[in-house]
């Protein structure tokens, strides 16, 4: 299309009364850059506007306003990046104009979606990094729990425990001996409460001096015949105090005498240590 | 120079109000709500009218200016400042939701409003417009389109206004003024370039 047959189709184009196909025609010579026919048809795009002021101003409703600047708030992030203007007008280009539409449109779309990707990837990044804060605090919940489990367990063992001495103390058939801490700590003592019936028996000494790591305190049940038989190894607190738990299978009535002494960590089957606490059976 | 053609043709502008809007779109192309409020609050008077016109039903209408604004604020980005100045971007946007509008609702009568009659409704334009001097400014540029388009022959002034403001196709306005169509294409064209020659005078 020449400039001269655009020139007589823009004042047309302006106001909408062009056929397709005249339209396209136009629009692709427009979009080649012809810079007269694209001057005359933004004069004529004004004139035809100015038309508008012909018409009084009227009073829209203040709703209107409301409403718009209500929807703008909600969707405050609804505008509309901006791009190349030649992308708004491929439709209307052929040949090689239309192949450097193409183009630009092509760099402009990588551009977006570089930008895309890039406001996708920090996105990623943020939400890798609160993941792992809330791995760290799951971790850091799991020892606490974990901790709690075993404390759990543990108090639940000395609240066993506890019972279980309770009815020791509590039966009917129990026989106390009572242990001195003769001849080594006059300080020492030691009980072991002996249920018949169950042939449960409990020892608990006091005042008995703390043993390094390497060794451990020994209770020996001495029988009338003076045969040693190890009945378990325990240690004491700071404040020397300590406790042992045991079942016997023989009868105590063969038991004349009771000792702790003190003997390498974990015990041995003959005594080698000195005697710490002793007591006879009466 | 006279301020009726603030955003317009050759050699006629005011330029404080017209970089004003362009400094608005911009605004609003960055996503500013206080740059829509004060256009919309400028130019909503003069659109509704243009809406209206073409509707012919005032509740169509605002839900057209509704719908321009809303196109407006979502792509201002797409308004080229070398098309012409944003009021005229409007006033064509406008246009043509309009159009769609009274083309798919079918419900809008035609009607021809004379150049003359609108001449006594400036008190209305007054009252619609933003601030006096905004009336004042819109009265006067009211006042000579209407000089302009009186200077006109009447076929080409009822052509043109058929064409613009009732969206009407050419085939259309060639069987409604029972013209041949190359009657109508030639009053259209010739309208517009007396009505530009005339603005250029200013």
């Amino acid at each position: 299309m020449m400039c001269q047959q655009a020139s007589e189709l823009i004042p047309l184009y302006v106001v909408g009364g062009l056929s397709d196909n005249e339209a396209r025609q136009l629009q692709s010579h427009l979009a080649t850059g012809c810079p007269g026919c694209n001057a005359m048809l933004t004069e004529f795009t004004t004139v035809g506007a100015t038309l508008a002021l012909m018409l009084p101003p009227a009073q829209p409703n203040p709703d209107v306003h409301a409403s718009l600047m209500a929807r703008i708030a909600r969707h405050k992030d609804s505008v509309e990046p901006r791009t190349p203007g030649l992308l708004r007008r491929w439709y209307a280009m052929s040949g090689l104009a239309a192949a450097i539409v193409l183009a630009a449109t092509l760099i402009a779309v990588s551009s977006y979606w570089h930008l895309l990707i890039t406001q996708k990837n920090q996105q990623l990044a943020a939400m890798q990094d609160r993941l792992d804060a809330v791995k760290s605090n799951v971790n850091s919940l799991t020892a606490k729990y974990q901790a709690a489990v075993q404390t759990t367990a543990l108090l639940q063992l000395q609240i066993k425990q506890s019972e279980m001495t309770r009815k020791m103390f509590m039966a009917k058939q129990l026989q106390v001996v009572a242990l001195a801490g003769k001849p080594v700590d006059k300080h020492a003592v030691g009980r072991i409460f002996y249920n018949a019936k169950t042939h449960m028996w409990q020892f608990c000494a006091m005042g008995l001096k703390p043993l390094p790591p390497t060794k451990t305190y020994e209770l020996w049940f001495i029988t009338k015949d003076h045969t040693k038989k190890a009945a378990g190894t325990f240690n004491v607190d700071a404040s020397g105090d300590g406790m042992l738990t045991a079942a016997v299978g023989q009868n105590m009535d063969q038991v004349s005498a009771v000792a702790v002494t003190d003997e390498p960590a974990g015990g041995v089957a003959v005594p080698t240590g000195s005697i710490q606490l002793i007591g006879t059976l009466q | 120079m006279r301020q009726c053609f603030s955003w317009g043709v050759n050699g006629l502008s005011v330029q404080s109000q017209s970089a004003d809007d362009y400094v608005l779109m911009e605004a609003i192309a960055a996503g500013d709500p206080a740059a829509m409020d004060r256009l919309y609050k400028k130019y909503s008077g003069l659109l509704l009218a243009v809406c209206q016109r073409i509707v012919n039903n005032r509740t169509d209408a605002e839900e057209v200016l509704l719908d321009v604004f809303w196109e407006l604020w979502r792509r201002a980005s797409r308004y080229e400042a070398s098309r012409g100045a944003p009021v005229t971007y409007l006033i064509t946007l406008a246009r043509s939701r309009a159009i769609d509008r009274k083309r798919s609702s079918k419900t809008g009568s035609l009607h021809q409003v004379d150049v003359g009659e609108l001449a006594n409704l400036n008190v209305r334009a007054n009252q619609a417009a933003d601030s006096p001097g905004q009336a004042v400014e819109f009265a006067e540029q009211g006042e000579l389109i209407r000089t302009a388009m009186e200077s006109l022959p009447s076929p080409q002034r009822k052509t043109l206004e058929m064409a613009y403001f009732d969206g009407l196709s050419h085939s259309e306005i060639a069987a409604k003024a029972q013209l041949p169509l190359g009657t109508v294409k030639s009053h259209i064209r010739l309208g517009l370039i007396h009505l530009r020659d005339i603005l250029r005078k200013g």
